[in-house]
């Protein structure tokens, strides 16, 4: 694993880069603190911390901010409220309520539209590294499937580092969630995690 | 009193060691924790010598009142604060005009390294308390700062790194004590550099310096910038890798 500062030099010759690189006179540099990731030619700097920015089609969990006549504003856990348009808003939604959705629109003044309510009644709402919710769901959604089987609960995850999890397993699953948290740049996680939900299934 | 200039020599520098016996261009000890406070987005604390300096840092987050956003890039919110008992005399707790224009000026020194323009309409929240002083404390705050806004996940060009050099007893040295600041000859001279990209965020000076002293003063700043810089980068990668070694 290769942790890098801001400003930290990369490469002196010309690369492939994604996010979290920049470069100044030729030469190329890290833009976060983070991990530095060379896949397919392309080389990135993944940040280790910092906040949720919307992108069209993140599934978000939310909680209702304001209710209005013809929508529905909510927090989703970052720097920007987003808008919901729906008919019957009062009817439907009361303030404090969860709903997951999903983001329709973020444009570049970060104006966000959700739609697709699913509201969610029961279970918990645990907060999780926005950055690091790829490691919660997993290759393919491994992690997430695994933790799902072995707790028994039912789980929804939002990309904006918000978790639902509802089910008779709720602390088994928000231990599990945790441990991904503290040790999502460890690799290997996936069989550790597996082993911790085990043991404490066993006992 | 006006000291003669034999007795300068003898009291700030003696054979090449000052009062606390390091040399002229060596700093004080210096050690950086990173991600100290557990509610904060990220943080860090600073041990410079007999200086205490924490910094916590908010956001990205929503930036109220609204008519203080920016529609186009992120407001930095710089807020230095001394403890009332982090002197020997105690001091008034709450703004100074001191603590209004440090917090300023370490604002502008961070800001030139800061991407801001990735989070429009935002406000980014930066607090640096000073819980024990002894001379370079705005120094130590932007150390202290810098680390912490890394911690944070802001995306930045590059660290900044700080420090004081001066003159006392007619003698350049670095890293100035409170001491030697009090010299009646002193002149202090804070800097804010960034190591990465040789610019310099901050340049203040306190006193009276002759032509021919300014460029030694300035290269010896860039020194002890560089040494703090990399303690800065030192501090940032273990963190992680004493997890890993568990």
């Amino acid at each position: 694993m290769n942790i890098v500062t801001p400003g930290e030099l990369i490469s002196e010759e010309q690369i492939k880069t994604n996010q979290g690189v920049f470069s100044r006179h030729g030469k190329f540099y890290s833009k976060f603190y983070g991990i530095l990731n060379s896949r397919n030619d392309f080389t990135a700097v993944n940040a280790l911390n910092g906040v949720y920015l919307p992108k069209r089609e993140d599934v978000v969990i939310c909680f209702v901010e304001d209710v209005k006549f013809s929508g529905v504003v909510a927090d989703i856990n970052s720097p920007y409220q987003a808008y919901m348009q729906t008919k019957d808003s009062r009817i439907r939604f009361e303030m404090h309520n969860v709903f997951a959705a999903t983001v329709i629109d973020a444009d570049s003044s970060q104006n966000i539209l959700l739609d697709y309510p699913e509201k969610l009644t029961g279970g918990t709402v645990i907060r999780f590294p926005p950055l690091k919710i790829p490691r919660a769901i997993g290759r393919n959604a491994s992690m997430v499937k695994m933790i799902k089987d072995l707790t028994g609960c039912k789980i929804i995850i939002g990309k904006n580092g918000r978790i639902w999890i509802n089910g008779e397993n709720q602390n088994l699953a928000k231990k599990a969630f945790e441990m991904i948290s503290k040790q999502a740049h460890i690799p290997g996680l996936t069989e550790r995690v597996r082993k911790s939900l085990e043991e404490n299934n066993q006992n | 009193m006006i000291l003669g200039k034999k007795n300068q020599e003898k009291k700030y520098v003696d054979k090449g060691k000052r009062l606390d016996g390091r040399k002229t261009d060596e700093l004080r000890q210096i050690d950086i924790e990173v991600g100290v406070i557990d509610q904060a987005d990220g943080s860090a604390f600073v041990q410079w010598g007999k200086n205490k300096v924490y910094a916590a840092v908010y956001g990205p987050k929503e930036c109220l009142p609204r008519h203080t956003q920016n529609p186009l890039k992120a407001v930095l919110r710089y807020k230095y604060n001394m403890a009332p008992f982090s002197v020997s005399d105690r001091i008034r707790p709450g703004y100074s005009r001191r603590s209004v224009e440090i917090s300023k000026v370490s604002r502008l020194a961070l800001e030139k390294t800061l991407v801001l323009e990735d989070f429009p309409k935002t406000a980014i929240d930066v607090f640096v308390e000073i819980i024990q002083a002894d001379a370079g404390s705005r120094a130590a705050g932007i150390t202290a700062a810098s680390v912490a806004l890394a911690d944070a996940g802001i995306p930045m060009t590059g660290l900044v790194s700080a420090c004081a050099v001066g003159k006392a007893g007619g003698h350049i040295i670095l890293d100035m004590t409170k001491e030697e600041e009090d010299a009646p000859d002193a002149i202090d001279l804070p800097v804010a550099y960034v190591p990465e990209t040789g610019e310099f965020t901050l340049v203040q000076m306190d006193g009276e310096l002759q032509r021919k002293d300014w460029d030694e003063l300035i290269e010896l700043a860039v020194k002890g910038c560089e040494m703090v810089g990399e303690k800065q980068r030192l501090a940032l990668k273990k963190k992680y890798e004493g997890e890993v070694n568990e």
